[in-house]
């Protein structure tokens, strides 16, 4: 098992260097001359060109990217153009902030999703079925910040139930945030555990574990449910991405300071170098997160681990 | 000789038999033609330049009424004109984004699905990389670079859905290459380019097909999120997200305006999935 998680570990090392590669030369196309933009319009011509040779703008691209990752590789994200501190700083600090949204968000659609999709697949076409089904549907079709603001319109306005931006350091103030960021992707879970679970109900082993006499509850909790949960954990890992990329959106709505409000206000000040770093550390996440999942299938899929023993 | 009870009816016309049975794809393929009318002829019904983005002072803010429907925004233009309007710039990119991305991504998916070996290994590997950036950040990565317009966000989000295709369309190619219709054509010496596009690609059209209704949902809404974001289509040209976004402001005395905007989004979104699922029960095989 450890040597499969080393194995898949490694094999992420290409990916993350191609998208980084990717990112740096798509942000590198950026009009306008970083050393003009630090020392702003009333500098002179030598004084830009000064710190054009200081920074290696003057080098070829391959050799700015290779010193960029090779900074990279000892936590040096650069240094930002507006503040001129570290971009390694600036990002550490709101890390935290996006990590406890995003994994309040997956808590809250995980435990929402799983007992919705699983009663709407045991009661198939009943009243609750099509209801949740109905919700589930609005959640894959409603945009994350529209639901946001009707949820700001709703509970923070009108009922006060929470504050208006999210507060980080609150239970109250994150609750509106997750919620609208794991909306989406409870919906997407409860279709997918309703449709897997409809499968699997229909298997011989079902049918063999309730004619010896097993109680419905056991059938669906032992016998169903564990093999209803593959692909279940893929959506989990495909939408926990989603999620990340939903928090730049989520964070803006609700002033949340992590880092993807960072990017949006980075990119709005044309600070590459920050913007640059966000991208990759939202990328690193998103491999990291498909690489958990990989991790998990072969936890509740024993056929699955027996490949890597 | 009486022979059509026999006569083996299309796969265009057997799926659509089944597709007309399933209520909500119907319900949405109306809504979604619907839209696809206002959207072309919007400039019959309303004048881009009084209604659009001419400026009203005299009917700020107003709260819907038989003259304004959805109300007026802050600058007195028809909320109701603005939004059929914004389908436009959602439909038209989106549209121009997933066809070029399913081209694109047909072409590589088939080349690497249908050869294997080293051409499959290195599209593959490119695909992952792009996989490793969710479709948001990619748009918003090159929109910071190259500044918005609609090129752009086209260009940025037909990148990012050509790996959906390619791995699709690969998985198609790779389940038809052995089986022996292909063999057959190869027996008569039917060129590569030949087998490919008329022995291959018919047989793979389905899940396409499917990929492509659901892209489009999921490209309409990041469009309105990236303008939501002010890096999508800039005012005062009208986008939903963008409506959206300039509402915020106003939404604690004026809701309509962040209402409607949003019903818009979802009720379009609503009826690309209810379509898309349908279109996906009606092409299952398994189902048939």
């Amino acid at each position: 098992m450890l040597k499969y998680i080393g194995k898949r570990l490694l094999a992420m090392i290409p990916v993350v260097l191609g998208v980084t590669l990717i990112v740096y030369c798509i942000m590198s196309l950026a009009p306008g001359d970083p050393a003009r933009t630090i020392l702003g319009e009333q500098a002179s011509v030598e004084q830009v060109e000064a710190l054009r040779e200081e920074m290696g703008l003057n080098d070829p691209i391959i050799v700015q990217y290779l010193r960029y990752i090779w900074n990279l590789l000892h936590g040096d994200f650069g240094t930002s153009y507006q503040s001129r501190i570290d971009v390694s700083t600036e990002i550490w600090s709101r890390f935290p902030n996006t990590i406890k949204l995003a994994l309040v968000a997956s808590l809250i659609s995980v435990v929402l999703a799983l007992p919705l999709g699983i009663i709407a697949a045991v009661k198939q076409n009943t009243f609750f079925d099509s209801f949740s089904m109905f919700i589930a549907i609005i959640g894959i079709s409603c945009p994350t910040f529209w639901f946001g603001l009707i949820l700001i319109l709703v509970f923070a306005v009108n009922l006060k139930w929470f504050p208006v931006s999210g507060q980080v350091n609150t239970l109250k103030g994150i609750i509106l945030p997750a919620l609208t960021l794991g909306f989406n992707s409870m919906a997407a879970m409860a279709r997918v555990t309703r449709s897997s679970m409809l499968e699997v109900i229909r298997q011989d082993y079902i049918r063999t574990a309730r004619a010896k006499g097993v109680s419905n509850r056991n059938v669906i909790l032992q016998h169903a449910v564990p093999n209803a949960m593959i692909p279940t954990v893929t959506v989990i890992g495909l939408r926990i991405g989603g999620l990340l990329a939903g928090a730049v959106i989520c964070e803006t709505v609700f002033a949340w300071p992590g880092i993807g409000r960072l990017l949006v206000q980075s990119i709005q000040s044309r600070n590459t170098p920050v913007v640059l770093g966000c991208i990759i550390i939202f990328s690193i996440c998103f491999s990291l997160v498909n690489l958990i999942v990989d991790v998990l299938y072969a936890f509740i899929d024993p056929r699955i681990k027996s490949q890597y023993q | 000789m009486e022979n059509s009870d026999f006569r083996q009816r299309s796969m265009f016309a057997e799926t659509w038999k089944r597709l007309k049975k399933n209520k909500g794809a119907m319900i949405g393929l109306v809504i979604v033609v619907i839209l696809f009318l206002l959207a072309l002829f919007a400039g019959v019904i309303f004048d881009y330049d009084t209604d659009v983005i001419g400026q009203n002072y005299n009917e700020l803010l107003q709260e819907p009424s038989w003259k304004h429907p959805f109300g007026t925004d802050e600058m007195g233009r028809d909320l109701l004109a603005r939004i059929i309007y914004g389908s436009r710039a959602s439909l038209f990119i989106s549209f121009a984004a997933v066809c070029l991305a399913a081209v694109v991504g047909c072409f590589f998916g088939a080349i690497s699905g249908y050869f294997g070996g080293a051409v499959d290994s290195i599209i593959m590997r490119v695909t992952d990389m792009l996989l490793a950036i969710p479709e948001t950040l990619f748009a918003i990565t090159l929109v910071a670079a190259l500044g918005t317009s609609t090129f752009t966000l086209i260009i940025a989000l037909a990148i990012s859905n050509i790996p959906i295709f390619c791995r699709l369309l690969r998985s198609s190619v790779m389940t038809q290459r052995g089986s022996e219709h292909i063999e057959a054509a190869r027996a008569i010496g039917a060129k590569t380019s030949t087998i490919i596009m008329d022995h291959i690609l018919p047989n793979c059209i389905a899940p396409v097909l499917v990929q492509f209704t659901l892209s489009i949902a999921v490209t309409i809404l990041t469009i309105s999120g990236l303008s939501f974001l002010g890096l999508g289509v800039a005012p005062p040209k009208p986008e939903w997200g963008a409506l959206l976004s300039s509402s915020r402001s106003y939404m604690r005395e004026h809701t309509y305006l962040t209402i409607f905007p949003g019903l818009a989004i979802m009720t379009t979104i609503l009826s690309l999935n209810l379509l898309g699922d349908g279109l996906r029960d009606a092409l299952d095989p398994r189902l048939r």
